[in-house]
């Protein structure tokens, strides 16, 4: 066992330098309370993929047409509904008031809201190094080094963050490889970055925005890359991703228009 | 080695994984011990939440946010809307029980601040009732 003290003041005083190396500090192999993996958690067929979202949102200009919030999120709810609200062995060790109580409010944190934004999360390129102007996924957080700051919950699709520090690249980098070896740096960060925005109408019907000059870019990439959602309403979480939302898979079906998957289907 | 004056929230010249645990509070009533240990060896039974009080409102350190894994206030507090330590107390033990098979106790730090803290962000809502463990500094 190792015990620290810290005084509250000096925490109260934190400089842009020393809260990047608290933030850092922070990588784990476990995800922590109430935060999603992807390295423990199974992302199969049932999910939705990067190259389907961007084929559905070329669909959605050529022909107009669109899905309901209940087909979007209906792998959510099953997962939510396995995870969370049903009466597993695992589930009953939560306290029932707490565990119907959290169910709740964890469904209409994710099912209230008006629309997402939606980040790709890349599990097929290993990262090797940190590198500047590019976006992680690290520890339900995005982040990325651009313009001489460290961008906290950063949201490409919007240009903003959550938290922005003021260090060089180069302190960056150094502290990474001081408290990380080339392994646990593959293995705690994930390329990511939002590059979609579904936002429901008022009868619930989603409409996909991309940003149109990432498209070619974004094609190349592993066809198995999935995509994951934060709601519009959590912009200011700094760990925005740590509960990413899952959507539904489509496929084409008979006519040639993408469908919902349905759980009982045969892929 | 260099050490720092934040101990273990921010690990220095190694590669070992710690996670940090608010264990209690010194008799100066600043200064804060931690337990850093891996958490899957975690063993303690009490655990800590810091707040800052300002101008009669909440914040929570975004660096407790990252730190501190087995908990993850401000998702819960202002992303689910839970206003209640009691409420957040229960929850997260419950979390412990099932995850951890542990029994811990949750108790607060709240600091009373002169000026509005960098890094941290306002809770929503959040009362404490008589029978929370509160510890206001």
């Amino acid at each position: 066992m190792i015990y620290s003290e810290v005084k509250i003041s000096d925490l109260v005083e934190i400089d842009d330098f020393d809260m990047m190396r608290v933030l850092f500090s922070s990588g784990d192999y476990f995800p922590g309370f109430y935060r999603y993996t992807l390295g423990t958690q199974r992302v199969g067929d049932e999910s939705l993929s990067l190259n389907t979202l961007i084929w559905m949102y070329f669909e959605q200009k050529m022909t107009g047409k669109k899905h309901h919030k209940e087909l979007w999120l209906d792998l959510q709810h099953e997962i939510h509904d396995r995870d969370v609200a049903s009466e597993t062995a695992r589930n009953a060790r939560n306290f029932p008031s707490v565990r119907k109580s959290f169910s709740e409010k964890m469904m209409n944190w994710y099912f209230e809201g008006d629309g997402f934004d939606i980040a790709y999360q890349d599990i097929y390129t290993r990262v090797n190094a940190f590198e500047s102007d590019t976006t992680y996924y690290f520890m339900g957080s995005l982040i990325r080094y651009e313009n001489g700051r460290l961008h906290v919950g950063y949201n490409q699709f919007q240009k903003e963050s959550a938290l922005e520090l003021r260090v060089r690249f180069d302190q960056v980098d150094k502290y990474l490889n001081e408290i990380f070896t080339p392994q646990q740096i593959g293995d705690l960060f994930l390329r990511a970055e939002i590059v979609a925005q579904l936002k429901f109408d008022s009868n619930d019907v989603g409409e996909l925005s991309f940003v149109e000059e990432s498209l070619d870019s974004l094609l190349l990439k592993n066809s198995e890359t999935k995509v994951f959602g934060a709601p519009f309403h959590s912009q200011d979480l700094p760990m925005r991703f740590a509960k990413s939302i899952r959507f539904t898979n489509f496929k084409r079906g008979d006519s040639g228009e993408f469908e919902a998957w349905q759980s009982d289907q045969n892929w | 080695m260099e050490s720092s004056k934040l101990g273990n929230l921010i690990r220095i010249g190694s590669h070992e994984i710690l996670s940090c645990t608010l264990l209690d509070l010194k008799d100066d009533q600043d200064t804060m011990r931690f337990l850093d240990v891996n958490f899957r060896n975690a063993v303690e039974k009490v655990c800590g939440i810091l707040f800052y009080e300002y101008n009669s409102e909440l914040y929570y350190p975004i660096a407790m946010e990252f730190r501190l894994i087995d908990n993850n206030v401000l998702f819960l507090l202002n992303e689910l809307g839970i206003d209640s330590f009691f409420e957040l107390s229960l929850l997260l033990k419950s979390s412990f029980k099932r995850e951890e098979e542990r029994e811990v106790e949750f108790f607060a730090v709240i600091k009373s601040l002169d000026k509005q803290p960098r890094f941290s962000q306002k809770i929503d809502k959040l009362e404490f009732s008589a029978s929370d463990k509160v510890l206001r500094v």
